[in-house]
């Protein structure tokens, strides 16, 4: 049996949060200029110049790549014949308090969301899920969304006959009506399949796969090229500004679904897509 | 080029922008979003005491980080301005010359601006890092306990921004992506 403990997985998400908070992760930035040569809007080229621009002054100063510093999802996945010793929720609650802090992170997070909505002051409580899967290593992943591109974010229940053509239909008519005002270039996490509440983490979940790694489904990964390209025809480019480059990746990931059902999430990152996996 | 632009602004310095148009800004606004403008618009409904008169102001839908040691400011920068069209009304009504934030409002609301002669300005969203460098000063204005939300004077140094609706009502956004689309 392997024991994980849960202050030194506290220690590691801690140091998690620090770093995506300040750090444009690199298959980002290589996406961003390689999609760049693509861009044949002066403006839409100038707004990737800036974002790339923005990346740097925020490494090198240690300072939030973006004001909204988002939501933390810390999604831990344990491998066989593992265990966690110690308060988890309690551990993982007080790293990220104790990252907002250090990092001069933004509080976004409030309670009573239809009232009072009082902020929490430290970005408590993170969004925390616990899966098991059947491997030999455990994993422990971050990510941190802004409020606006969470805001742009859908879910629909399509008929099971819609296949990928409604699914396409589908991300395209959500990119078309809430990607202006979600921070474009955007990158694309879509969930297919599942259930009403599992397709929308994995749409989340999808956005942890680096952009230069392929999906390991073919048809997904055709799926993934082609609704980038839809998706693009669509000219909302750089900042909203009109262009080609609207969205510079699109993450699939599948789960098996009921008969009667195809739902479909996707969740709609902006181009400071924050996140970080690390196999423990 | 960019044309460069003094704040405060009257609604007569506004009158010949066009939209499309790319401007530096300089000099002090105020930053309100969410929560502020509702509270805001709660207390001015009860005909109570306001904490800021907005007449004549540039009001920055933004909310910083907090900023580190040495530093002016934390990362700044806009957020969605449709969020903030049901407040429109009462901002333009109070005087507010001008709207700095993100993204295409709601339809309808480009004609408010037009009625008002006020313009909106868009910027970039996600640079939060470069834009701290274009913010000279930050001071503490009213409801700390609203952490980022509260409302902050903000001194601005050649922040750019494109104008996005003109004092005529006229919105950059209706026409704008009809060049680059490629879809029916």
């Amino acid at each position: 049996m392997k024991v994980l403990e849960a202050s030194r997985l506290g220690s590691l998400v801690e140091s998690m949060c620090l770093e995506i908070s300040t750090t444009l992760p690199e298959d980002v930035v290589l996406a961003l200029s390689a999609f760049s040569e693509r861009e044949s809007s002066l403006r839409g080229r100038k707004v990737i110049e800036m974002i790339l621009e923005n990346a740097v002054v925020a490494a090198r100063g240690k300072l939030p790549i973006c004001q909204d510093t988002g939501v933390f999802s810390i999604y831990l996945t344990l491998g066989r014949d593992t265990a966690v010793q110690g308060d988890l929720s309690g551990e993982l609650e007080k790293a990220v308090s104790r990252a907002s802090s250090e990092g001069f992170l933004r509080s976004s997070i409030v309670r009573s969301p239809a009232s009072s909505r009082m902020n929490t002051g430290d970005n408590t409580p993170p969004v925390i899920k616990v899966g098991i899967s059947g491997g030999e290593s455990s994993t422990v992943s971050v990510i941190a969304k802004g409020g606006g591109s969470e805001n742009a974010s859908r879910l629909s229940m399509l008929h099971p006959g819609a296949g990928w053509e409604g699914v396409i239909d589908f991300v395209v008519k959500v990119v078309e009506d809430q990607g202006a005002k979600s921070c474009p270039p955007l990158i694309l996490g879509v969930g297919v399949g599942g259930s009403f509440d599992c397709a929308p983490e994995l749409a989340k979940k999808a956005l942890l796969r680096p952009l230069n790694e392929k999906n390991p489904d073919p048809e997904a990964d055709r799926m993934e090229e082609e609704l980038v390209k839809a998706v693009n025809e669509l000219g909302i480019g750089p900042g909203g500004f009109g262009g080609d480059v609207t969205c510079i990746g699109a993450r699939i990931a599948q789960a098996p679904c009921h008969v009667a059902n195809l739902p479909v999430a996707v969740s709609i990152n902006c181009h400071a897509l924050r996140r970080k996996t690390v196999s423990i | 080029m960019a044309r460069v632009l003094r704040l405060p602004l009257s609604r007569e310095d506004v009158q010949d922008l066009k939209v499309g148009e790319e401007v530096l800004l300089s000099g002090p606004a105020l930053t309100m979003r969410d929560a502020s403008l509702k509270r805001y618009e709660t207390i001015l409904n009860e005909g109570k005491q306001l904490p800021v008169d907005l007449k004549g102001e540039l009001i920055f839908h933004a909310g910083p980080t907090p900023a580190a040691r040495g530093r002016p400011c934390g990362s700044i920068g806009p957020t969605t301005t449709a969020r903030m069209d049901r407040f429109l009304s009462w901002m333009l009504e109070s005087g507010v010359v001008a709207v700095l934030g993100k993204g295409p409002r709601g339809t309808g609301h480009a004609g408010l601006h037009g009625r008002h002669g006020a313009v909106y300005f868009a910027a970039v969203g996600g640079l939060g890092a470069l834009y701290a460098g274009m913010v000279e000063e930050i001071e503490l204005m009213a409801w700390e306990d609203l952490g980022p939300e509260a409302i902050y004077r903000v001194e601005l140094k050649d922040f750019p921004a494109i104008v996005a609706i003109d004092s005529r009502g006229e919105d950059m956004y209706v026409s704008l992506y009809t060049d680059y689309r490629k879809r029916g």
